[in-house]
């Protein structure tokens, strides 16, 4: 019987250490050390990716650049259009993002649910 | 299976199944004949671990879509792109990032749920997102952001175009023309090819700190082995 394991979760994404690319897969790129120099460096690639997703977002190049220059200079008529709640909201949201993917880069959902306390449910079972 | 890869699908039922699978009909994640169909063959029925596994996906993937993207980030992202005046630099920061939040949530939510169905019913997936907002770079942040998408764009677009293996130039355009396309694919908008453009030249730049990075080792290689001489 076919059984999905943590690993075959993996392998499904990436297949094991490839030495050549397997067609649908995609070799990690070599885990990263999490040291401070590297949090950095992910933080400014996840500022970089915000800009991107400005003209993603918005409907027409009007609005994105309308967007960027409210980013990036203070302009004195800007309005206040959120509320505190809201700024709150997503402030705290965006931190709890991107530590956590920080904190698990390096795993996977399933491992990390698995070794929670209580989290023994997840991965129990016959192996 | 056009390039010889991968076997023809047996039957005209496997084939229909793997055209209708229903957990990821609806967005993704892009699965390829190898990595179901052969799954097909055999019959399927969870065991206790993959109901567990996969009902915990499907849970945590609607938290992620319902509650985070819907319920607490689509609002305030709704707010700041649909106003027409300039906005107050803190308030347009924090309509960029929860639109950042919202997209991720939403679409590893979607894609979390997807799998974790396919696994209660005894099915293997392929991940889609890997924590993409720890990447370190943006050849890291495309090998952890839809993930079945990259690998495609990679396999049926940079590699036919060529690659790396045509030279330097070469490789920089097929590199951009991957991201611009890429962009293309997500909507008939100008503003999805100027995405594309803008991770193209992010990519660009990254490859071009790597190539010099290279070199200058390989130089000082080349120095050390001069002196032991």
């Amino acid at each position: 019987m076919f059984v999905a394991t943590e690993e075959q979760l993996v392998k499904a994404s990436f297949g094991p250490t490839l030495k050549k690319p397997v067609e649908g897969y995609f070799p990690p790129e070599k885990n990263h050390s999490k040291n401070l120099t590297n949090f950095i460096l992910a933080l400014a690639t996840f500022f970089l990716v915000n800009v991107t997703w400005v003209f993603f977002r918005s409907p027409d190049f009007n609005s994105a650049w309308k967007i960027l220059r409210s980013m990036f200079i203070n302009l004195p008529k800007g309005t206040a259009v959120l509320s505190y709640l809201d700024i709150y909201k997503v402030a705290l949201i965006t931190v709890g993002l991107v530590v956590s993917h920080w904190l698990m880069r390096n795993t996977m959902v399933l491992k990390v649910a698995g070794k929670m306390p209580g989290g023994f449910w997840v991965l129990s079972g016959p192996s | 299976m056009y390039r010889k890869e991968s076997q023809p699908v047996k039957s005209l039922l496997d084939f229909s199944l793997f055209v209708t699978f229903f957990p990821h009909l609806v967005a993704g994640p892009i699965v390829r004949p190898p990595q179901l169909v052969p799954q097909f063959l055999t019959p399927r029925k969870a065991n206790s671990q993959q109901l567990m596994q996969g009902l915990f996906l499907l849970s945590l993937g609607l938290f992620m879509k319902v509650f985070l993207a819907d319920g607490m980030l689509s609002g305030p992202a709704n707010t700041v792109f649909g106003t027409q005046d300039p906005l107050k630099t803190l308030d347009a920061w924090m309509g960029v990032l929860a639109f950042s939040g919202q997209i991720f949530f939403d679409f590893a939510g979607y894609s979390s749920c997807a799998i974790g169905a396919a696994l209660c019913l005894g099915f293997t997936l392929p991940q889609n997102f890997l924590f993409p907002y720890a990447a370190v770079g943006f050849t890291d942040f495309w090998r952890r952001w839809h993930i079945t998408l990259s690998s495609w764009l990679r396999d049926y677009l940079y590699i036919p175009l060529g690659g790396n293996r045509l030279g330097k130039y070469r490789t920089y355009f097929n590199l951009m023309v991957t991201m611009l396309l890429g962009g293309l694919w997500h909507g008939a908008n100008w503003t999805f090819v100027v995405w594309g453009a803008l991770h193209g030249f992010y990519l660009w730049i990254e490859k071009a700190f790597r190539d010099l990075r290279n070199r200058s080792k390989a130089y000082r290689c080349l120095l050390q082995r001069k002196n032991n001489w």
